[in-house]
């Protein structure tokens, strides 16, 4: 499907002539085959050239870096590439606590590039029949976690981000006043109930109420936003409805376009994708699901999918940055040069946990390095580190992140 | 319970091609483990937190192999054994003892030039290694019995609106539970975002709607509606035989397929390759000598259908008068009952077409379905007679002819009903018993109404006056701004449905210092969610528990009551992992003996055993060996065990033969299932069940890290065999070497839970070896020596399920911290066999079942 150039919506962005700063997150379970995947040399690529898995980015070499040596120390399920790769949390060694995790530097940094968006994020992520762990993405239901650690459900089919993106919903904003008007007296309605609860209740069983006073809080904030918003016409959709049983590589591919106009548009500045698995690998003609193909070495019909899963990943990768560099942004640039994209997962190979996959695209990160593969001197440099390196690139003020220890400077020039 | 635990398993099974791993002990590692800074010190006692590892165990292994270049001498990596702190009290202390793991895992150390040690030693230094840090993280991470306040999960709301209003909520339209890893009681694992809110909101509101309108209709008058199901069969395949016969005449004149009316070429050819078939089948049906009183289920017609308008406050019979065909085999005489969304049940047919018998179901349409439209064929794989060719492969397979070419006739079907409860559901009652002039419909009663439903929605817990007020005052604004009076109404019930009092169990905070203890009105709440899923009744609300005596019978009686089946099927399909059995898929084409039927079958087969135990107090160690098996028609088809066929769709209890393999958990279909990946047999994942479930003995989840071995062969080999290849390397053997010895004892079972002696091993068939020596010494030949051996961890099995049904009943794991009152409980059990519903009485008596 070609993807029809779009004009940029009226945004104060717009009205000021600079393109925004956006920050992709791009992630999926189980990492790729060890020895085909791997570059073995620090250098640009133009020089060491890209191994068999990354032959698919070839059109990308100068613009993207593959980061070695990082390790996220919080994550200790072999099966679980996802729970804490965005949040760097100690999610199974936290004193007094089965599970735990933190915010994801998606939701921190929609904090504070989302404020002028129709959404201050979009959270996509896929729904699989055998659930996360088969995929290997572990506990969740997205990469994204809120402020109290809690999961951000995502959306998880590509008819649903159509509807976001492009339905416009039909009520005024007078309308929608109203409706958050009621819905306000609702919500006004049931916390006094819950006023009622909170002095009965010990401090962790007020905590749980919390959770119930977020979600009221979130509902009330849609509203007030989607108010906001109500005048703003959404951007016409470029294609038809998608059918409602997409999976696999056509739903990554129908994501991955949707997401390039979501960006182009400016509905959201910031985004993280939880990529489907076992769907992927049933498209290919791969029986075996994503967790025995982890573990490849078994056979050699199993190392030539694992393979073939590697260059089909890279490849829909690519087509996600050709799309980038298509796009025209507010001021003529490519949309790329605005973008931070980041691609990986916790998981590096089988059930390796440490110097997992990281590479990095897009000219949003100024001062980073481009072109190359960077080996970090230190090994198991601690992946917060890294997610800090691309917040402070982003424009965000911040000097720690999770259990970060400081920024990388080797990924800077 | 951890799904991720048992996937994990499998890893080890098939090694990867060698990796290495860097050392992780280094001179930086000071700067890493900072990193990780301990969180303050929480609230409650954390002196549970201490674990010591067993140094009797390692410390000859680290002087014999380690201590020269981390002792006294030389200290590198920083790391010295000679001083090192064997307890554990913090992460960082864990840290240290899993880097050691990690670098004997890996095969980084001893290095190269130094003495090895003997594979024999390495095991156990691994083994005990592992158990140590294993025990210490879960000792860190214990959370000290708290209980985290807790939303109801899917079922618990469903019971708890069928409570209020007389009819069920189909559980997949209620906001989801997430993934829960051990039960889905425990408040801890829950979460609520601001898409609950809103999806309870619209679903409190359909609630509504249909609780106006169903409940407040009067019940309807019971009748029959029968369907002669043979109707239009033999006139249809007449018209079928003139039609045939008119384009075969074309044919044979000549005419193009354009001409004979097909809109491609390809229809046609098909319709040209099955014309033989369909011509036999039709000749085979209209032998028959029942063919124009009934049907015979066949590709000339595979299912019959009877659809009813029914009401959802009641229950409704379907019976199916007919018989089996002949003598096919026992797995052919099975009907399956479905409608739009799912198999509702399986019935084995009795009787023949000449003395034709009836068997019956209780069926119940759930909210937003009143429509029971049911499809009644026999239980074949789904794709049977999508296509002839096809269904006569199955055919072939099942049976390895085509003959028997039928086995079902089906004379007549009807469906009864209503059958409504005895008593009239909550919202019925005060909205019309206590007002029998309908003074419902008057303004001046929804305040009363509100009162009362708010006070039974919020499990009689006091509402704060100031929501009343707030509801009454909506009422009356929505009233004013044209909404109807059950609209009205209607509103401002969703909003109760929607509010936290009634979405989260609660239970008030502790006065002054000391444990909390549950109130009269609290311990009844958590007495019927924990046997019910749902609210009390009148009777529980009324008794005094604070009196063991008194609590001990309202215990009994719960269990008596029907609504105790949410217990038994709640807490025993996810401790013995169904949503591991429902997510192995099996190829119904390649497999046509496991079909939707069984697979229904196999999930109540669990419940069923599980809710025999619970009815006759029978000892836990059934689930290790019984003598006897629960089944129903298709169940006992599966075991090939002849001569069951209730009258219904209930199962019954069949005793076993002497000697049988069967008996016990670990030889039902659902369990043998879970423990495959759908292709084949999984030792190590039956193993690690067994472990896990029967044993109480979870081996630790799969360590991250660990270097795989070599390349295996891709010659073909016996399942045995394959899975025994990782136990050469000491890594994997140092907890493979235990839990696989279990699963080749379950080898006879194959991957879909039928009896082989033999498996096919490339083009032969090679005998099956379930032989073994269990760690603790004990040989056995066969499976059922081994299930003898495992008898003898009765006190174990006691231990696990207490721990289970005790966190499922109080909504929080159980921890080191709780040791002392689950020793307790088994005490008192231990004298008696451990029986199962004294356990649940024990439970329920115990001071953790009164503490907050």
């Amino acid at each position: 499907m070609s993807l029809p150039f779009l004009e940029t919506f009226a945004t104060s962005a717009a009205a000021s002539g600079t393109p925004p700063k956006r920050v992709v997150f791009l992630g999926g379970g189980f990492g790729f085959t060890k020895d085909t995947f791997y570059p073995t040399k620090a250098g640009r690529f133009a020089d060491i050239g890209l191994t068999e898995g990354l032959a698919p980015l070839r059109a990308h070499q100068d613009d993207m870096t593959m980061v070695a040596n990082l390790s996220n120390p919080g994550a200790t399920n072999p099966h679980g590439g996802s729970s804490s790769y965005l949040t760097g949390a100690n999610v199974a060694g936290t004193p007094g606590k089965r599970f735990h995790n933190s915010i994801s530097c998606d939701q921190l940094l929609a904090k504070h590039l989302g404020e002028e968006t129709r959404f201050s994020s979009l959270v996509l992520s896929a729904k699989e029949m055998d659930g996360g762990s088969n995929s290997g993405h572990g506990a969740g239901l997205s990469l994204a976690w809120d402020d109290e650690g809690k999961p951000v459900p995502g959306i998880n089919r590509p008819l649903d981000l159509y509807y976001t993106l492009f339905a416009n919903p039909k009520d005024s904003r007078e309308a929608l006043d109203d409706r958050l008007k009621k819905k306000q007296s609702i919500l006004d309605l049931v916390r006094l109930d819950a006023g009622g609860m909170k002095r009965r209740l010990s401090k962790s069983d007020n905590e749980k109420l919390d959770e119930y006073f977020t979600g009221l809080r979130q509902v009330e904030k849609g509203l007030e936003r989607q108010a906001r918003w109500a005048d703003i016409p959404k951007p016409n959709a470029p294609f038809g409805l998608p059918s409602d049983g997409v999976s696999g590589e056509a739903a990554i591919r129908l994501m991955y376009d949707m997401m390039i106009i979501a960006l182009q548009t400016d509905a959201s500045r910031v985004m993280s994708y939880r990529q489907p698995v076992c769907d992927l690998l049933l498209g290919m003609g791969v029986k075996i699901k994503a967790h025995s193909l982890s573990h490849y070495g078994f056979s050699q019909p199993r190392v030539a999918a694992s393979r073939e899963r590697d260059k089909k990943c890279s490849a829909l990768f690519s087509h996600f940055l050709d799309r980038l560099k298509e796009a025209k942004d507010i001021d003529g640039s490519r949309l790329f040069d605005n973008c931070i994209v980041s691609y990986g997962t916790n998981l590096r190979s089988g059930h390796e946990l440490r110097n997992l996959p990281a590479i990095i695209a897009g000219g949003g990160a100024e001062r980073m390095r481009r072109g190359e593969h960077i080996i970090l001197p230190e090994q198991d440099t601690l992946l917060a580190n890294y997610w800090l390196t691309i917040m402070q690139e982003a424009g965000l003020n911040i000097d720690s992140f999770s259990h970060s220890t400081g920024n990388i400077p080797e990924l800077l020039v | 319970m951890n799904k991720t635990l048992l996937s994990g398993l499998v890893i080890s099974v098939f090694f990867t091609l060698g990796y290495f791993i860097e050392p992780l002990i280094r001179n930086d590692d000071a700067d890493r483990s900072a990193a990780y800074q301990e969180l303050p010190a929480q609230d409650h006692d954390r002196s549970h937190a201490f674990s010591t590892m067993p140094r009797e165990q390692l410390e000859p292994f680290l002087k014999e192999y380690c201590i020269q270049c981390h002792g006294p001498k030389k200290q590198k990596g920083q790391l010295r054994f000679d001083t090192i702190d064997w307890n554990i009290t913090t992460n960082d202390n864990a840290q240290v003892w899993q880097d050691v793991l990690d670098q004997l895992n890996g095969g980084d150390m001893p290095p190269e030039d130094a003495d090895q040690p003997k594979k024999e030693e390495m095991v156990a230094a691994l083994a005990s290694l592992t158990k140590g840090i294993h025990s210490a993280r879960r000792r860190l991470t214990d959370h000290g019995g708290e209980i985290k306040m807790r939303r109801l999960n899917q079922r618990e709301y469903s019971n708890t609106i069928h409570h209020l209003f007389g009819f069920n909520v189909p559980l997949n339209v209620i906001p989801e539970d997430g993934e829960i890893e051990s039960f889905d009681t425990v408040g801890d694992e829950q979460f609520f975002t601001s898409n609950h809110f809103d999806k309870y909101l619209k679903l409190n509101r359909d609630v509504m709607k249909e609780a106006f309108r169903h409940s407040i209709d009067y019940y309807k008058k019971r009748g029959i509606q029968r369907v002669e199901v043979e109707r239009g069969v033999v006139e249809g395949i007449k018209k079928d035989r003139a039609e045939i016969a008119a384009k075969k005449k074309m044919l044979d004149e000549g005419k193009t397929w354009q001409e004979m009316g097909f809109a491609e070429k390809g229809a046609f050819d098909f319709w040209v390759r099955m014309l033989p078939l369909r011509k036999k089948w039709m000749d085979r049906i209209m032998s028959r000598p029942k063919v124009a009183s009934g049907i015979y289920i066949s590709p000339v017609k595979p299912r019959t259908n009877i659809a009813l308008h029914t009401d959802i406050r009641a229950e409704y019979i379907l019976r199916i008068h007919g018989g089996v065909v002949g003598n096919p085999p026992p797995m052919r005489r099975v009907a399956l009952i479905q409608d739009s969304n799912s198999i509702r049940a399986t019935l084995g047919l009795r009787g023949t077409p000449e003395k034709p018998e009836t068997v019956e179901v209780r069926l119940r349409q759930p909210m937003g379905r009143y429509n029971m439209n049911l499809s009644i064929s026999e239980n074949l794989p789904t794709s049977t007679w999508g296509n002839i060719h096809w269904g006569e492969n199955h055919l072939r397979r099942l049976q390895g002819g085509l003959d028997p070419y039928t086995a079902l006739y089906i004379d007549w079907m009807e469906l009864e009903g209503p059958f409504y409860p005895e008593k009239t559901s909550f919202f019925h009652e005060i909205v019309i018993s206590q007002s029998a002039e309908h003074k419902y419909k008057k303004d001046a009663f929804a305040g009363a109404l509100i009162e009362s439903l708010t006070n039974e929605a919020f499990r009689r817990s006091p509402a704060n006056p100031a929501f009343i007020e707030g509801l009454k005052s909506r009422f009356t604004e929505l009233r004013s701004a044209g909404d109807s009076y059950e609209e009205a109404l209607s509103e401002v019930f969703a909003l109760v449905l929607s509010s936290p009092s009634f979405l989260y169990l609660q239970e008030a905070e502790s006065q002054g210092s000391g444990v909390k203890s549950l109130d009269n009105r609290e311990l009844a709440v958590r007495l019927s969610y924990f046997l019910w899923s749902a609210p009390p009744d009148e009777e529980l609300y009324a008794a005094n528990l604070s009196d063991s005596v008194a609590r001990a019978a309202q215990v009994d009686r719960l269990l008596s009551s029907p609504k105790a089946k949410a217990f038994h099927d709640g807490f025993i399909s996810q401790w013995a992992e169904f949503d591991r059995f429902n997510a192995i898929t099996i190829d119904e084409a390649a497999q046509p003996h496991f079909n939707g039927g069984v697979r229904h079958a196999a999930g109540r087969e669990v419940k069923e055993f599980f809710s025999v135990l619970i009815k006759e107090n029978l000892p836990a160690r059934n689930f290790i060996d019984s003598d006897f098996i629960t089944a129903n028609s298709a169940i006992a088809a599966h075991y090939g065990i002849p001569d069951v066929a209730p009258k219904d769709d209930r199962f019954v209890k069949v005793k076993l033969p002497a000697g049988s393999a069967r008996g016990g958990l670990m030889s039902q279909v659902a369990f043998l299932v879970a423990g495959s990946n759908g292709e084949r047999s999984s030792p190590v994942i039956r193993g690690a069940l067994i472990l896990d479930k029967l044993l109480n003995d979870a081996p630790a989840p799969p360590p991250p890290n660990v270097p795989e071995l070599s390349e295996a062969s891709n010659e073909p080999m016996t399942n045995r065999a394959m899975v025994k290849h990782h136990q050469t390397k000491a890594a994997c053997a140092s907890c493979h070497e235990t839990m696989d010895v279990i699963g080749f004892g379950l080898e006879n079972f194959d991957t879909i839970g039928r009896w082989r002696s033999t498996e096919p091993v490339g083009k032969e068939q090679v005998d099956i070896d379930p032989s073994g020596t269990l760690p603790d010494g004990d040989s056995f030949a066969t499976v059922q020596e081994m299930k003898k051996a495992l008898l003898t961890h009765e006190a174990e099995l006691a231990k696990g399920l207490v721990e289970s049904i005790l966190a499922y009943g109080l909504g929080r794991t159980i921890e080191f911290s709780d040791a002392d009152d689950v020793e307790a409980i088994l005490g008192r059990l231990e004298g008696d066999e451990y029986r199962m519903r004294d356990m649940i009485r024990e439970i329920a008596l115990s001071p953790l079942f009164t503490r907050k």
